[in-house]
C-alpha cells in the first residue's frame, strides 16, 4: 500500500504528533517545547516496548506450551492474557536483594546497561515510510553499536555478584557475544551493500522489488547467519549458555530479583524483538507489502520472525560449550566472510552487466 | 598578541581543544600514577581518546578536502585496539608467572 | 523530523564534555581496577557524543563499536582473568604520585595555554558545515590513505597473533 505519512490510517502516531506539538511546541519558548516533545515520544516508544513485551512473553509461553503438550498459562484474564500484567506487578513488589559482597552501584547499574541499549534501538527502527523516531544515515552501525553494549552490562552483572555461578555466566555471555558479533557484524554488511546505504529507511526502501532474502545465492545464507548470530547476540535457546540453569544457576542474574531482575527480563525480550526487527528490515523487506498498512506489514513480519524464534526454542536442545564456540569461529565466520565476498563480487556483476 | 578565548556559545575550536587537553593530562597523571598495569592501560586509553577528540575538533574547523582527522582518528582506534590487545595479553602472562599486575613488581631488568 | 536548536546542540556537548572529564577522572582516582573500567566506559560513550555533535557521526558509532564493544571488554576480560588485583594497595609512593601529578599539571597548562594564546586563522573560527562522512571516508581510505590503512589491517594482524602467542599457556 502506498502511503503518505500524513495519512491517519498509514500513520497511527499523526495524532500523537499532532497534538504533542500543537500543545507544547507552539507554546513553550524553544528550545523546551522541543525538549519536551522528545521526551513524551521516549515516554511513548518506551510504553509501546512494555506492551510488545508483554503480548510476546504470552505468546511465548503459549506457544511453547502447545508445542510440548500442555496448555501454558491461561487463567489470568482471557486465554492468560492478562498473566504477564500479573507476572510484572509480582517481580515490582518483591523486595530487592542486594548480597551483601556484591559491588552494590554496579550491581544495580548492570540491568540499565543491558536494558537501555535495547530500548534505543527502538529510535530507529522504521515501522513504516518514514516513520521512525529518526532515520540516521549511519543506521546499520549504530545498531551494531548499540549490540556490543549489554555485553559490559552483563560482564558487570557477573563481576559485581560476587558468586562464582554469576562470574562464569558473566564470562561465558561475554565470550558468546563477542564471538558471534564478528559474523553478525560481516553478514550485516551484506543488506548494506546490496542497497548501497547504511540507514535502514534506504534498506528497506532498497528491497521494494525483491527482498534480500530472495537476492540468490547470497540471500539466504546471510539470513539464516543473521538469524543465527542475532538468537546467539540474545542469548536466546539454543544459544542461553550463560544462564544455563542445569549447570550454572541461573547464570548472571543468579543474584538478581524483584525490579532488577525485572529489567534483565524485559531486556531480554526487547533484544529478541529488536533482533526479530532488524531482520525484517535487512532482509524481508521491512514495511513494504501489498493492501495493508505499512506498520501492520512491519508488524506481521517482526512477529512471523519471533515466531520462529519460539519455534527454534521450543525444539533444538542447548549446545555445549565447545559447540557454540565451534560454530561461531569455524563455521559461522568463514561462512560470512565468503557470503560478503560473493555478494560484491555479484553485485559488480550486475552493475557491470546492467551498464 | 593573546586572543580573547571566544565564548561558551556557539562551540569553538578552542573549547574542543581543551576537552583534549585536559583528557590527555588526565590519562598522563593516571599512566604515571598508579601501579596496576591494566589501569596503567586505561589510563592510556584516556590520552589516545583525548588526542581523537582533538583530531575531531580539527577536523570539524579546519577545512581539508578529505576529513583527514576523522580518518586519522579511525587509525588512532585501531592502534588502541591492538595495544589493548598485546598490553593485556602481557598482562596475564606477567600474573601468570608473578601473581601480580603491580608494574613494581616487574623489575627484573633494573640493574 | 523535529530540528534541534543552537542551544541545545552547545547544551548537550557541554554536558557530554563534562561526563567525559568526570569518568576519565574516575578512571585515575578510583580504588577498584573494576570501577576505573566502568568510568572508562562512561567516559568513551560520552565522547562518542560528543563527536556526534562535533560532526563526526560515522566516527561517533565507530568509536561505540570499537572503544566501547570491543576495547573495553577485553580490559574486563583482563580484569577478570587477573583476580587477584582486585585488592591491590595503591600507594605507589608520595614522590612517584606527585611527579605523575606535577608532569600532567604541565602539559595541561602548556597546552591549555598555547590554545588559548594562539592566534587561530580566521578561517577556524566558524565550523565546516554538516555533511555526510560516511562516504567521504570511505573514498578517502580507499584513496588518500590506503598504504596506512593497508598498514593498519597487518598491524592488527600481528597485534591478535602475537596477544596469542604471549597470553597462551605453555602445554
Amino acid at each position: 500500500m502506498n502511503c503518505p505519512t500524513d495519512n491517519f490510517i498509514c500513520n497511527p502516531f499523526l495524532y500523537f504528533h499532532l497534538a504533542a506539538n500543537a500543545i507544547f511546541r507552539d507554546h513553550l519558548p524553544e528550545p523546551l517545547g522541543t525538549i519536551i516533545v522528545l521526551a513524551l515520544t521516549v515516554a511513548m516508544v518506551t510504553t509501546l516496548i512494555a506492551l510488545i513485551v508483554m503480548s510476546q512473553v504470552w505468546a511465548e509461553r503459549r506457544i511453547v506450551g502447545f508445542m510440548q503438550g500442555r496448555l501454558g498459562p491461561n487463567r489470568v484474564g482471557p486465554a492468560g492474557l492478562l498473566q504477564s500484567v500479573a507476572d510484572a506487578v509480582k517481580l515490582l513488589l518483591k523486595e530487592i536483594i542486594i548480597p551483601t559482597q556484591a559491588d552494590k552501584i554496579p550491581f544495580m547499574l548492570a540491568p540499565l546497561l543491558v536494558l537501555v541499549p535495547s530500548l534505543v534501538v527502538w529510535s530507529i527502527i522504521p515501522w513504516g515510510p518514514g516513520l521512525s523516531v529518526t532515520d540516521l544515515n549511519i543506521g546499520v552501525l549504530f545498531v551494531l553499536g548499540l549490540g556490543g553494549i549489554p555485553t559490559i552490562g552483563i560482564l558487570t552483572a557477573g563481576w559485581a555478584s560476587s558468586n562464582k555461578y554469576a562470574l562464569l555466566g558473566g564470562m561465558r555471555a561475554a565470550a558468546q557475544l563477542i564471538a558471534y558479533e564478528i559474523p553478525l557484524v560481516i553478514v550485516v554488511l551484506v543488506p548494506v551493500l546490496l542497497a548501497g546505504t547504511m540507514s535502514l529507511g534506504g534498506i528497506v526502501e532498497a528491497q521494494s522489488n525483491l527482498w534480500f532474502l530472495f537476492f540468490l545465492p547470497v540471500g539466504p545464507v546471510a539470513f539464516l547467519l543473521f538469524l543465527v548470530a542475532g538468537i546467539a547476540e540474545v542469548n536466546r535457546s539454543p544459544f542461553d549458555l550463560p544462564e544455563a540453569e542445569s549447570e550454572i544457576v541461573a547464570g548472571f542474574h543468579t543474584e538478581y530479583s524483584g525490579m532488577p531482575f525485572a529489567l534483565f527480563f524485559l531486556a531480554e525480550y526487547a533484544n529478541s524483538f529488536a533482533v526479530s526487527a532488524m531482520t525484517t528490515t535487512l532482509f524481508l523487506g521491512g514495511w513494504g507489502g501489498p493492501i495493508l498498512p505499512p506498520f501492520i506489514w512491519f508488524f506481521l513480519k517482526t512477529y512471523a520472525v519471533f515466531f520462529v524464534l519460539v519455534w527454534i526454542r521450543g525444539t533444538l536442545p542447548r549446545l555445549r560449550y565447545d559447540q557454540l564456540m565451534r560454530t561461531a569461529w569455524k563455521v559461522a565466520l568463514p561462512l560470512a566472510l565468503v557470503t560478503l565476498g560473493v555478494a560484491a563480487i555479484e553485485l559488480s556483476l550486475i552493475r557491470s552487466l546492467l551498464g | 598578541m593573546p586572543q580573547e578565548l571566544p565564548p561558551l556559545y556557539p562551540i569553538s575550536l578552542q573549547h574542543g581543544l581543551l576537552l583534549g587537553a585536559a583528557l590527555f593530562s588526565i590519562g598522563i597523571a593516571g599512566a604515571l600514577t598508579r601501579r596496576n598495569a591494566i589501569t596503567i592501560l586505561m589510563s592510556i586509553e584516556v590520552m589516545l581518546n583525548g588526542t581523537i577528540v582533538t583530531f575531531v575538533t580539527f577536523a570539524r574547523y579546519a577545512p581539508t578536502a578529505d576529513l583527514a582527522g576523522q580518518i586519522f582518528s579511525i587509525f588512532i582506534m585501531t592502534v588502541a585496539a591492538a595495544e589493548a590487545a598485546v598490553g593485556l595479553a602481557i598482562v596475564i602472562a606477567v600474573y601468570r608467572l608473578r601473581h601480580t599486575v603491580s608494574v613494581d613488581a616487574v623489575d627484573t631488568l633494573q640493574g | 523530523m523535529i530540528a534541534p536548536t543552537e542551544a541545545l546542540v552547545a547544551g548537550s556537548f557541554y554536558t557530554f564534555a563534562a561526563i567525559a572529564l568526570a569518568g576519565a577522572i574516575g578512571v585515575v582516582l578510583a580504588r577498584k581496577v573494576f570501577h576505573s573500567a566502568l568510568f572508562l566506559v562512561l567516559t568513551l560513550a560520552s565522547l562518542a557524543a560528543t563527536f556526534v555533535i562535533l560532526g563526526a557521526d560515522f566516527l561517533g558509532a565507530v568509536q561505540i563499536v570499537i572503544y566501547v564493544g570491543a576495547i573495553t571488554v577485553l580490559i574486563l576480560f583482563g580484569i577478570m582473568l587477573t583476580p587477584r588485583n582486585v585488592e591491590l594497595p595503591e600507594s605507589s609512593g608520595v614522590g612517584r604520585s606527585t611527579a605523575g601529578v606535577f608532569v600532567a599539571a604541565a602539559v595541561f597548562i602548556v597546552s591549555t595555554t598555547v590554545i588559548v594564546t594562539s592566534q587561530w586563522p580566521r578561517s577556524m573560527s566558524t565550523p565546516i558545515p554538516d555533511r555526510p562522512t560516511t562516504e567521504a571516508i570511505g573514498q578517502g581510505l580507499f584513496t588518500t590513505y590506503a598504504l596506512p590503512f593497508e598498514m593498519a589491517s597487518i598491524l592488527l594482524l600481528i597485534a591478535m597473533i602475537g596477544a596469542i602467542v604471549i597470553a597462551r599457556e605453555e602445554q
